[in-house]
């Protein structure tokens, strides 16, 4: 029962989007996000698109790999393509039956929905395939520090996102080991109504609970041997540095933005 | 090595010494002592294994040493410098290096080089330093090759060797190795005991090895025995293994060849304790 | 009540570059009242063949039959199989939730559909099994329990169901000298009186020489022997599977290179009463 965790798992090539500050791949991925929810005609997809196209090239990860990403959506492509097609109901009806009709607006509409969630998808999982957690936490951390002066525990929270990023694929193998546990005492996890499967649920969760637990406290003993708060001036191994490649990044991705904002505005008749 | 002269006598200073420790927690039953009056030190490129069985007390000891926990009485100190003095903790338990049981249990980040960096980074070391640090202390456990890798995919054995680099970044001069080897199948903990023996012999490096494991404690320089919050032994393998009653009472167990040499002995056949298979197959020889 | 594996593989990650042949070809035939050690290096496939003989992994080709459910069929019986079969995984402590141990150990049998006043029987008689006092650990909470006695309890809760064959994934790992003999012991007992077939995997080759009647050897899913303790452990090829010899063979061998030579005992017990004859033998010439 080995999982799918392929999502957005960190590809090292070395490439120029690699080395990027890991600042400006957050900063992308905010304006990849608006500009999905902008992008409203083909065109601006297609920008969109050419652009991300561009960004996997320099990326030099393998453009199949990157597509697999996808797969852990499917089922949300799917039921939004299928509730798009069958509930939108403007335009010229291509075909009936009962109460269903699939007009032509429909499954235009559901064409861009597919697009945008894919768009998604797949911008956001170019971040976390060319970044490491630890460097996408350390930017997250930089652009938080002005928080410091309101007192709110940055490197914390930093070293919170990084454990718990560490410690998925621990958990989720545990998960399995505890679930093949208690079907081997009998328990079945698909019969009976809502409240029979949640109480079903308790054999799994109270153990995977007690187990993290568990871990935590052998967690914060390491993290105390570590020296984990010893001083102020905490350093790093990995500076960042902003890069004229960044520069340049920043500006290509307002350009983006800028454009396909000025689309939807209609500025631009496309 | 540090050496001091005092006096005109020459000392070579402990690293570690703990002076009358006792430890209690405290729980709404009342107190329970989990260790009792303990006095032991470590000095520089000692191999010392501390055994017991399961809740005698190891584990909490071993947290005294380096300032987890603080002694309810006594003084535990290195260099000379008490636990309890607040503004030293950090700088004792960079000198005091501590590896756990669980080897899932001990990485804060996904990627192995900045889990190890993480000591360092946390002391404030410089950028540099830090990297070389890196380099030099998975160098040391064999694991360079493993520098951009992700920890998940690694054998207990390897994971566990990731610990002791993530300790070693912090430069420590005793290693204390807290039941490190339990969890693991006999492969992986020939992985971490040879690095571990590697690291005594090659780097002078102090190791305290706390285990339940017999045959680990055969090569030590000193055993310590633990049993019920107290070391109630201390001695040399040979001293130790050749005691029956002693491991009887403390519910340990004799490595096998010392077992079958006692059988020996017993049916007056030999006089020796033999610690390992070689010195029991040489002493049967002898014999015939 | 035996176990029918035949021709049994498995792949892992079908169709992608992390396609992995977990089991190749396997075929095996535990029969009731034999004792069975699995042994191979960590990812020869020891798990995944575990995990068929109680169906938590989908049978993809080959053939598994298990007291008699065959689950080539569209719709085997798991229950029915599951009941069959006790299996412990490692560190089984962690499995346990309920609020009391008396809950706990009643989940199985409740599971495979006993009253409430059968499974408290069942339950007490379990717990007895695994030399505990009924009274006083009925009410108390598993968690509460010492690293031992919380193992015991997990065992307790699988022998309640009364299975037919019993399945011990590595069942020493993480205990002390004295928890181990313990735990060896109550295996051994339970054969005697409770469930006679045991399926045992570990890595703990004086283990396995100590209670195995059979041992079978996987390396890269492939079943490479299946033989006597006896003939494995002093075959001298035993390193090409990453395996180490007990201890006590290693000692046998140690001696026979310098001409002491004894016979192929694996036991402790043994090797003491084969060096004490050699000895005294000697000593009478």
């Amino acid at each position: 029962m080995t999982r799918n965790v392929a999502f957005g798992q960190y590809y090292p090539t070395g490439s120029v989007i690699h080395r990027l500050d890991p600042r400006t791949k957050l900063f992308a991925g905010v304006v990849f996000i608006v500009c999905a929810f902008l992008a409203s005609s083909y065109w601006a997809y297609l920008i969109c698109y050419a652009f991300l196209f561009s960004v996997v090239l320099l990326s030099k990860i393998p453009p199949l790999q990157v597509l697999k990403t996808v797969k852990a959506v499917l089922a949300i492509v799917v039921v939004s393509v299928l509730i798009n097609l069958f509930f939108y109901d403007e335009g010229t009806v291509l075909f009936s039956w009962w109460k269903i009709k699939i007009t032509d607006g429909g499954l235009l509409y559901a064409g861009k929905m597919v697009l945008r969630i894919m768009f998604l998808v797949l911008s956001t999982s170019m971040i976390t395939l060319t970044s490491t957690p630890t460097e996408l936490t350390d930017g997250l951390e930089k652009i938080m520090t002005p928080l410091k002066y309101l007192r709110f525990p940055v490197h914390d929270v930093a070293i919170i996102m990084s454990i718990a990023l560490r410690f998925i694929p621990t958990l989720m193998e545990e998960t399995d080991k505890i679930i093949m546990a208690q079907k081997a005492r009998g328990a079945s996890f698909d019969h009976g109504g809502i409240v029979a499967r949640a109480k079903a649920m308790l054999p799994i969760l109270i153990p995977l609970f007690v187990s993290a637990f568990r871990r935590a406290d052998e967690l914060a003993l390491a993290l105390d041997a570590r020296c984990y708060n010893a001083t102020e001036a905490r350093t790093k191994m990995k500076v960042l540095r902003f890069t004229w490649a960044d520069l340049t990044a920043f500006l290509v991705l307002t350009a983006c933005l800028t454009i396909t904002a000025l689309i939807y505005a209609g500025v631009i008749p496309l | 090595m540090h050496i001091f002269k005092k006096n005109g006598i020459i000392s070579i200073m402990k690293i570690l010494n703990a002076e009358n420790v006792s430890y209690a927690y405290k729980s709404e039953e009342g107190e329970t002592l989990a260790v009792r009056n303990v006095s032991l030190s470590i000095e520089q490129g000692e191999f010392v294994v501390l055994l017991g069985h399961n809740g005698c007390g190891k584990s909490t000891l071993a947290k005294l040493l380096n300032g987890l926990l603080l002694p309810t009485e006594g003084t535990v100190s290195v260099y000379g410098t008490p636990t309890t003095d607040p503004k030293k903790i950090y700088e004792i338990r960079s000198k005091v290096g501590m590896v756990f049981q669980n080897p899932d249990n001990q990485t804060v980040a996904s990627i192995i080089e900045d889990d190890i960096a993480f000591g360092p980074e946390n002391l404030g070391v410089n950028g540099e330093e830090i990297s070389r640090r890196v380099e030099e202390a998975l160098e040391a456990v064999g694991m360079l090759a493993y520098r951009k890798g992700t920890p998940f995919k690694l054998s207990g054995g390897q994971k566990q060797r990731i610990a002791i680099a993530s300790v070693l970044a912090m430069h420590p001069d005793v290693l204390i190795l807290d039941e490190s080897t339990a969890m693991l199948d006999p492969c992986g903990r020939q992985e971490v005991l040879d690095t571990v023996r590697h690291l005594n012999r090659e780097k002078n490096m102090a190791v305290l090895l706390i285990t339940h494991y017999m045959d680990e404690a055969l090569s030590a320089d000193r055993i310590l025995v633990m049993e019920q919050g107290e070391i109630v032994r201390m001695g040399s393998p040979k001293e130790i293994f050749g005691d029956i009653n002693l491991i009887k009472e403390c519910k340990l167990e004799l490595p096998i060849s010392c077992k079958i040499g006692y059988a020996l002995s017993q049916n007056g056949f030999l006089t020796d304790t033999c610690l390992t298979d070689e010195e029991l197959v040489e002493a049967v020889c002898r014999l015939s | 009540m035996s176990i029918v594996i035949k021709n049994l593989s498995c792949k892992y990650g079908a169709k992608t570059p992390f396609e992995k042949l977990a089991l190749d070809g396997i075929d095996l035939t535990v029969r009731e009242g034999e004792s069975v050690g699995i042994i191979g290096a960590t990812g020869s496939g020891k798990s995944t063949l575990l995990q068929h003989i109680n169906a938590l992994i989908k049978l993809q080709s080959g053939s598994v039959e298990v007291c008699g459910i065959d689950l080539t069929e569209r719709k085997p019986d798991l229950k029915r199989l599951r009941k069959h079969i006790g299996m412990l995984f490692q560190y089984p402590e962690y499995q346990l939730f309920a609020e009391t141990v008396r809950e706990d150990v009643m989940f199985g049998p409740k599971n495979f559909g006993m009253k409430n006043e059968e499974a408290e029987d069942a339950a007490r008689t379990a717990i007895g099994l695994v030399g505990m006092d009924w009274e006083e650990v009925k009410e108390r909470s598993p968690l509460e329990l010492s690293g031992g006695q919380k193992r015991r309890v997990a065992i307790a809760g699988v022998l309640a169901y009364k299975p037919d064959i019993l399945v011990l994934d590595e069942p020493t790992a993480g205990l002390d000298p004295a928890g181990k003999k313990e735990m060896l012991d109550l295996i051994t007992s339970l054969r005697q009186k409770t469930v006679s077939t045991v399926l045992t995997v570990s890595h703990n080759m004086d283990e396995i020489a100590a209670y195995c009647d059979r041992v079978v050897v996987l390396a890269d899913g492939k079943k490479v022997f299946d033989t006597t303790p006896q003939e494995l452990f002093y075959r001298d090829d035993l390193e090409n599977f990453r395996l180490q010899k007990p201890h006590v063979v290693h000692i046998v061998e140690l001696l026979a290179q310098k001409g002491v030579v004894l016979p192929h005992v694996l036991t402790e017990e043994a090797l003491e009463d084969a060096l004490l004859t050699y000895l005294r033998e000697r000593r009478g010439k």
